[in-house]
């Protein structure tokens, strides 16, 4: 007999995610049968937690993300309907085709030169600033910023022009944080509507000149599709990783052990766990899908109509799929951790993110053996009321 | 009928299962890799999408005479 979840929806604790160690009362989700739960807005949808159950949700076709993009469904991010994140098959493969090219491991390993590069630019310029330095704003954020600008044919000049809404547009928990996150959706759109004419005019070799020639010369995707997927390629490609690299930093900083590995044998391995227990979700892991039908996820039924919650950050601390889950063992067996999610919405820019947390990590932590926390470790807070998990300031000496 | 061949190379393959969304007849998830369900198919053009979605490139997509249809 399958277990039947309980009726009654429970809220879900949405504020322990902004812990850096993975709280009791997440803890007690982890590996449980779908059931009923509240969402910030206390709207009612299904919480899917299992390992399994996660991984089956986040192939299967029937859980839509447009439907989860229609405006009477909870929203949790502005940004949550954008381009690619907010469409199913067909119309998603035709758009992800375009860019998928561009964001192979054959390219990124093209890339990988440029990313050391600008690693040992920003490591130069930490070796000019007073101690203490605020590692976020001096290399977590800058990196990604400074590699997604690189690739896209973005003028790394313009950063202050969008840096800001793009952080803004992720601070969406509550109607105060929505109203400001569509002003800002709002102003970074018309800054990418001012850089397409602009390319129009004088094309580079950046993938946002690429997909103009897709649009003019082959017609395969619309103005407004070039638009909002050029947006989603800037703000994913910045606030994902340098969010990831805040809690990456917090986690090495305050655990000598882990932080002896860096640079190992098995710092691939070390990524991997990192990226498996810092998930940069506030908001338990893949963003809310619809089910378009009625669907039976790990025993139970889920009606038409339901708004799911995928929680691949709770999936990733699944004991059934990872034995004493807590413990960031680089050499775990072969497993794949759900922080980039699974199926056609798996992230665009994973490879592109390992790349950059390994050259990132490595370069920083070899420059600087003997850097360390110039506070207490246990003054290290996350930024709560954001849908991502990163730290606004991580002061370091060496 | 057009036949196509379709293998996955285990040593490129991280189980981003991209393929197994797009292509979930032809492609299940087995210890993490992905693997084709069966390695000779009719044409399928969303076996194609799915090997020119790859992230690794760990899609190889032949035709019967052994001519490389995707990547």
């Amino acid at each position: 007999m399958p277990a039947q979840p309980s009726t009654e929806p429970f809220v879900f604790p949405f504020a322990a995610a902004y812990e850096l160690r993975h709280a009791p009362e997440l803890a007690a989700l982890r590996g449980t049968p779908p059931r009923p739960m509240l969402m910030p807005d206390g709207s009612p949808a299904w919480l899917i937690s299992a390992y399994e159950d996660v991984r089956r949700a986040l192939v299967d076709p029937r859980l839509s993300r447009k439907a989860a993009s229609a405006p009477d469904v909870a929203q949790t991010a502005a940004a949550a309907g954008l381009s690619l994140l907010g469409v199913d098959a067909p119309e998603h493969t035709r758009l992800r085709r375009l860019v998928a090219t561009a964001f192979t491991q054959r390219r990124v390993e093209e890339l990988r030169p440029g990313i050391e590069r600008i690693v040992a630019g920003l490591v130069d310029g930490l070796c000019d600033l007073p101690q203490p330095v605020d590692l976020v704003e001096h290399f977590c954020r800058p990196l990604p910023i400074a590699v997604i600008c690189e690739l896209l044919g973005v003028p790394l000049a313009d950063r202050e022009d969008f840096a800001g809404w793009s952080a803004e547009v992720m601070s969406s928990m509550d109607e105060v944080g929505a109203a400001i996150a569509a002003r800002a959706y709002a102003g970074i759109e018309r800054y990418i509507r001012d850089l397409i004419a602009d390319k129009r005019e004088r094309p580079d070799g950046g993938l946002i000149s690429g997909l103009i020639v897709a649009r003019d010369q082959g017609d395969r995707l619309g103005e407004d599709e070039m638009v909002s997927l050029s947006v989603l390629l800037l703000l994913a490609g910045n606030e994902t990783t340098g969010s990831q690299f805040t809690t990456a930093f917090a986690l090495l900083l305050t655990d000598p052990g882990l932080r002896a590995r860096v640079g190992g044998a098995d710092m691939a391995g070390l990524v991997e766990e990192i990226l498996r227990v810092q998930s940069i979700s506030a908001i338990g892991g893949a963003l809310p899908r619809v089910a378009l039908a009625e669907v039976e996820i790990g025993g139970v039924t889920i009606p038409a109509g339901s708004v799911v919650v995928p929680a691949s950050a709770l999936a990733n601390m699944d004991p059934g799929a990872y034995p004493d889950p807590e413990t960031v063992d680089p050499a775990r067996p072969h497993k794949p951790h759900l922080s980039f999610g699974t199926g056609i919405h798996h992230c665009l820019g994973a490879q592109l993110a390992r790349a950059e947390l390994h050259a990132g990590i490595t370069g920083l932590f070899a420059a600087f053996p003997e850097l360390r926390l110039a506070v207490d470790a246990a003054e290290l807070a996350l930024t709560r009321g954001s849908v991502m998990r990163y730290l606004t300031a991580l002061p370091v000496r060496w | 009928m057009v036949t196509w061949l379709v293998t996955v190379d285990p040593g490129r393959c991280i189980g981003a299962a991209v393929c197994v969304g797009v292509a979930s007849e032809r492609f299940r998830l087995i210890d993490g890799r992905s693997g084709p369900v069966s390695e000779t198919i009719e044409a399928d053009e969303s076996v194609r999408d799915a090997a020119e979605m790859c992230p690794m490139e760990a899609i190889l997509v032949r035709a019967a005479d052994g001519a490389p249809i995707a990547p």
